[in-house]
């Protein structure tokens, strides 16, 4: 793996607003060389705003950006050397593929006899060789996106900006994509900062996620990290924790917590990830943690909800069962039994994997 | 099953409509016909009419003798240059003025919607009250001179109207707002992040409008130029209020009001009003071709 062209990117304190609305406060993050970051966080959240404040697209409210100990947040955005991929490619609608990659070579004054040769391997990279001399309209959406990439992958920049660029795209491609993506980031030693509103995406990309809601930073991890231990109720609600259960705490001790579920109907035993335990509580758990027919668990009622279920969807090799427990308490589960709705249920929920969070986390 | 019905029964209708559409006939097009045949009538007809009149001149002489008579009398044949020599600079200061500002109000901005009226109120005005405004104005006892005769700045009124001056303003006044609104237009459809790609991949401003902006304008901008022209080109009142009708500013719609209205010579008249069409579609040739030349592509590229 080549090495990284950059060392070390500072992000101090930046905040943003817009008219007195803040879109973004306070983000403070530290890229190392070579790492891949995600910024998460659901439509609105401040995301591109962030992007866009690396790129030098938009002015700091506040703070700084350092680049190796060089302050680069004054510069703008043709002096940074920055590659950007933006949400909607922008390509150059009047210039072929070819010259599209080349723009950014010509601009930066690159010796001529260099252009072709590098323009053709950025080509080759993202496969396009074929494409080279058609115009952006007459590409596919996969074909235009991987065009954006090689034209910012072309000037080998210290790093490299992604603005959801999957987004507009359909499923079966955005997978092909991202495995592309993370190939191309691996193989060039890029420094990459990307963007998405997809859980599954950052996942499977970073090195790092950074998420991110109302401007504000949640949390900051690895991939693991961040879907194991998630932060706060809201953060586990991005990672898969489609139970959030309003809870009251009936004890903790040593990192467990004791709660009570629909007004003390049922006792659930889980990991204590509260601050200081007071106010109202939410227990967290995941669809597929919630085990059907553990009745004979040999602890008795312990993390035991009867239910009966309501929806079942079929999802292949399993099943998406809504229930309902008592006091109107509503349960999402996966399963591989089979399970006919208004069926009654028993589900037991591992307490190693039940999280509870204050609910205003 | 009931769906498979209903698409056999109209199978006959449904294959013309097939054919058509393979060669780009649809039932939107078919609304383009009224306008099609309107101008069909309105201008293909009388241009023919025209065409036909213009050789069969009134004292006899061949078919030709009316384009003859026109381009072997220098006084008559010299109105091309004199009005090609107003309309091509009007046209292409308009134009070229419209670029930057259309530029700059591509972005939000203050008053944008004051300014944008203020541009294009001398539209509604018509070019007789402009031309009327600027005799009041500019003329010998108009305001500028009279306030820079006060101010001492210069010692006899300087001659701003009845010349080649008054009709070039007057050609900008009424001409521009129009080219803007065109130009404008044509910008306001260009992405703005394109703009920002090419700042991030290391363009400059100065770069980034001639390499990115500017040709992506150029369509909209070869069209205004246009239009800009031929109407500078058709110039009549302006060139009789504040111009010079017999001299310098004797533009060729001026030739071809006398002939048909001073001389009663229809066949003439119609001679020039051709000459001047021949005249205006060349200018366009030029212009269309320069434009294939330098532009190619669409104005924006698609997502996906
Ligand atoms: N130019 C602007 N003027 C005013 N408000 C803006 C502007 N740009 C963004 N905002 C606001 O700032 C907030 C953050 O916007 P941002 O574009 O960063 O969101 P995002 O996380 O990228 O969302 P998405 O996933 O939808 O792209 C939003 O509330 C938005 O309304
Ligand atoms: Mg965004």
């Amino acid at each position: 793996m080549p090495d990284p062209k950059l060392r070390h990117l500072r992000i101090e304190g930046v905040s943003k607003s817009f008219g007195g609305q803040v879109a973004l406060s306070d983000f403070h993050l530290d890229v190392l060389g070579g790492e891949f970051v995600a910024l998460l966080g659901p439509s609105g959240c401040g995301k591109s705003t962030m992007l866009n404040c690396l790129a030098g697209l938009l002015p700091l409210g506040a703070g700084r950006i350092t680049l190796d100990d060089r302050r680069i947040d004054t510069l703008p955005p043709e002096r940074r050397g920055f590659g950007m991929v933006f949400q909607n490619y922008a390509l150059f609608p009047h210039l072929t593929v070819r010259r599209n990659v080349a723009f950014g070579l010509h601009a930066r004054k690159t010796p001529s006899d260099e252009v072709g040769p590098r323009v053709e391997r950025s080509l080759e990279q993202v496969r396009l060789t074929e494409h080279a001399d058609r115009y952006p309209s007459q590409l596919s959406g996969g074909q235009q996106q991987r065009v954006a990439m090689a034209r910012a992958i072309v000037l080998e920049p210290p790093l490299i900006l992604m603005d959801e660029p999957l987004s507009n795209l359909d499923a079966q491609l955005r997978t092909e994509l991202r495995t592309e993506l993370r190939r191309l980031h691996q193989d060039l030693g890029l420094t990459t900062v990307y963007v998405t509103h997809d859980q599954s995406e950052a996942l499977s990309l970073a090195d790092r996620i950074v998420i991110l809601r109302s401007g504000r930073m949640l949390q900051v991890g690895t991939p693991e990290e961040v879907y194991t231990q998630p932060a706060g109720a809201y953060v586990a609600a991005f990672m898969g924790y489609r139970n959030l259960l309003p809870a009251q705490l009936k004890e903790a001790r040593d990192g467990r917590a004791t709660v009570l579920l629909a007004g003390g109907q049922v006792e659930l035993d889980g990991v204590d990830r509260t601050g200081d335990g007071v106010g109202d509580l939410v227990a967290a758990i995941r669809p597929e943690d919630l085990r059907v027919g553990g009745g004979s668990g040999g602890d008795g009622d312990r993390n035991l909800i009867r239910c009966r279920a309501e929806v079942v969807e079929y999802q292949g090799n399993e099943l998406v069962v809504t229930a309902e427990a008592a006091a109107g308490l509503s349960l999402q589960l996966r399963t591989r039994e089979r399970v006919a709705p208004g069926d009654e249920l028993s589900v037991r929920a591992d307490p190693a994997r039940v999280l509870v969070f204050e609910a205003a986390s | 099953m009931s769906r498979a019905v209903a698409a056999d029964r109209p199978a006959a209708g449904r294959s013309l409509r097939h054919r058509l559409a393979a060669v780009g006939l649809d039932r939107v097009v078919l609304l383009a016909i009224p306008a099609a045949a309107t101008i069909g009538l309105l201008f293909v007809y009388p241009f023919l009419y025209g065409l036909g009149l213009s050789f069969q001149p009134l004292d006899g002489g061949g078919v030709f003798a009316n384009y003859r008579a026109f381009f072997n009398d220098a006084y008559q044949a010299s109105t091309i240059a004199k009005t090609l020599r107003l309309a091509l600079p009007a046209a292409l200061l308009n134009v070229a003025v419209s670029v930057p500002i259309a530029h700059k109000m591509r972005r939000p901005m203050r008053f944008k919607r004051l300014i944008t009226t203020a541009l294009i109120l001398p539209v509604t005005l018509g070019t007789v009250l402009v031309a009327e405004g600027l005799i009041r104005y500019f003329g010998p006892q108009g305001w500028f001179n009279q306030a820079l005769l006060g101010l001492g700045l210069i010692d006899a009124p300087l001659r701003l109207t009845n010349n080649y001056v008054g009709v070039f303003a007057s050609l900008v006044i009424t001409g521009f707002p129009l080219a803007l609104l065109i130009v404008l237009g044509h910008a306001s459809g260009i992405d703005p992040d394109v703009e920002k790609a090419a700042a991030t991949l290391g363009a400059g401003p100065t770069q980034r409008f001639w390499k990115v902006t500017f040709p992506l304008m150029l369509p909209g901008v070869s069209i205004a130029f246009m239009l800009a022209f031929v109407a500078a080109f058709a110039v009549f009142p302006s060139a009789v209020m504040v111009g010079n009708p017999s001299g310098e500013t004797r533009v060729i719609s001026i030739a071809a009001y006398q002939a048909a209205y001073e001389q009663f010579d229809y066949p003439m008249a119609s001679t020039i009003a051709m000459v001047m069409a021949a005249v205006e579609l060349a200018v366009i040739g030029v212009i269309l071709g320069l434009r294939s030349r330098l532009y190619r592509g669409a104005t924006s590229g698609g997502k996906g």
